[in-house]
C-alpha cells in the first residue's frame, strides 16, 4: 500500500477527521511494534505498548511541533514505553575494544553472496540477524529497515550521534563476519 | 577497505530490507482506533510555564527599553508618554531607595559573595530551563 506523507494525514485528524489516523497506525504500526518487540521480547508485551503508544500520539497530536519527524517522535515515544515497561536500561556507551570484530571486508562478503540463490540470501541474513542481541537488532532495525538517519536514532534512543555510528559500524562488521561464515558453508 | 560512510545505500542494507519486519496481530488497527473512540477529544494544547516566559521575554525587554531609556531622556517629543511624570516621580525614586537598600547588603564581603552565588544559581537554572531545548514532546 502506498502512503501519503505523515503531516498529511495529521493535518487531517486535527481538522477533525479521526479516520485519517488509522493511515498512520497503519503505516507504522510494524516498526512501531518491531521496536517494542526487540526491548520486551514478548508479542503480547509489545502489542500492548505499541497500541497504548498510538493512543497516547493521537491524544497528544495537537501537541506535536513538528520540529521533527513524526516517526522520530512516535518511535521515541515506543522506546520510551518499553524501556520503563521491562525497566530494562537503555542503550549504553560502548568502548572500542567491546566486540571481537571478524576481519572481513564488504566487498569480501557482497562479491560471494551474490553467487547465492535470492532465497537463501534472505534465510542467511535472518540467521545472522539472529546472532545479534536485541540492542544490536533495534538499531540495525531502526537504521535500515525504519530508514531513520543517524540524528533520527540518536533522538529516539538519547546516544549520541558518534555512538550510534560507532555501534552501527561494529554491527555491520559483525554481520559482515557472519555472513562470511555462512557464505563458506554454503559456497564449500 | 570496509566504506567509512555506510549511511549511503549498500548491499547489507539491500539483504536486510528483503526480510519484513515483525507485524502485530491483523486487528491491530481496528482495536487502535476502537481504542480512540472511547477518547473524548484530542487533547488541548498545554504548554508548559517556561514557554510563556520565554515568549515573554523579548516583550519584557522592550518594556524596559521602553520606559528606562526613553521615558527618562529629555526629548521633548516623548512628553506625550502615559505614566512619563508618574515614572519620573515616583518609581525612580522608589528604584533609587530599593537599590540603595541593596547597595547596603554588599557591606559585607560575605554576604556579597552569597548574594552573588545565589543570584548567579538562580539566573544559570532560569537560562537553562527557558533556553534548554525539550527533547521530549
Amino acid at each position: 500500500m502506498k502512503y501519503l506523507e505523515d503531516n498529511h494525514y495529521i493535518d487531517r485528524v486535527l481538522n477533525g477527521d479521526v479516520s485519517a489516523y488509522a493511515m498512520l497506525v497503519s503505516k507504522h504500526k510494524n516498526l512501531v511494534f518491531s521496536i517494542a518487540l526487540k526491548i520486551l521480547n514478548n508479542r503480547e508485551d509489545a502489542e500492548e505498548v505499541a497500541q497504548d503508544c498510538f493512543l497516547k500520539v493521537f491524544q497528544a497530536l495537537k501537541t506535536f511541533e513538528r520540529k521533527s519527524k513524526f516517526s522520530t517522535w512516535l518511535y521515541r515515544i515506543v522506546y520510551n514505553a518499553a524501556i520503563s515497561k521491562t525497566r530494562k536500561k537503555r542503550l549504553e556507551l560502548v568502548p572500542m575494544d567491546n566486540y571481537v570484530i571478524h576481519n572481513y571486508t564488504e566487498d569480501e562478503v557482497s562479491g560471494g553472496i551474490e553467487e547465492i540463490d535470492p532465497e537463501e540470501q534472505k534465510e542467511m541474513i535472518d540467521r545472522a540477524m539472529k546472532q545479534l542481541t536485541d540492542d544490536e537488532s533495534l538499531l540495525i532495525t531502526l537504521f535500515y529497515k525504519g530508514e531513520n538517519s543517524i540524528e533520527d536514532i540518536s533522538n529516539i534512543t538519547g546516544l549520541s550521534m558518534s555512538n550510534v555510528k560507532v555501534r552501527l559500524h561494529r554491527i555491520r562488521k559483525k554481520l559482515h563476519g557472519e555472513l562470511a561464515v555462512m557464505m563458506n558453508k554454503a559456497l564449500n | 577497505m570496509e566504506k567509512d560512510d555506510f549511511t549511503e545505500d549498500d548491499f547489507l542494507g539491500r539483504l536486510i530490507r528483503q526480510n519484513p519486519l515483525d507485524s502485530p496481530s491483523d486487528d491491530f488497527v481496528n482495536r487502535v482506533m476502537a481504542g480512540i473512540q472511547t477518547v473524548p477529544e484530542i487533547a488541548s494544547v498545554r504548554k508548559p510555564i517556561f514557554w510563556y516566559l520565554k515568549v515573554m521575554v523579548p516583550y519584557i525587554l522592550l518594556f524596559m527599553l521602553f520606559f528606562v531609556v526613553f521615558a527618562t531622556s529629555d526629548l521633548p517629543f516623548l512628553n506625550w508618554l502615559p505614566g512619563k511624570s508618574y515614572y519620573l516621580n515616583h518609581l525612580v525614586p522608589y528604584f533609587g531607595t530599593l537599590f540603595a537598600g541593596l547597595k547596603n547588603s554588599f557591606s559585607s564581603k560575605y554576604v556579597s559573595l552569597g548574594l552573588l552565588v545565589m543570584a548567579s544559581t538562580a539566573f544559570l537554572f532560569i537560562i537553562d530551563r527557558v533556553f534548554t531545548r525539550k527533547t521530549a514532546a
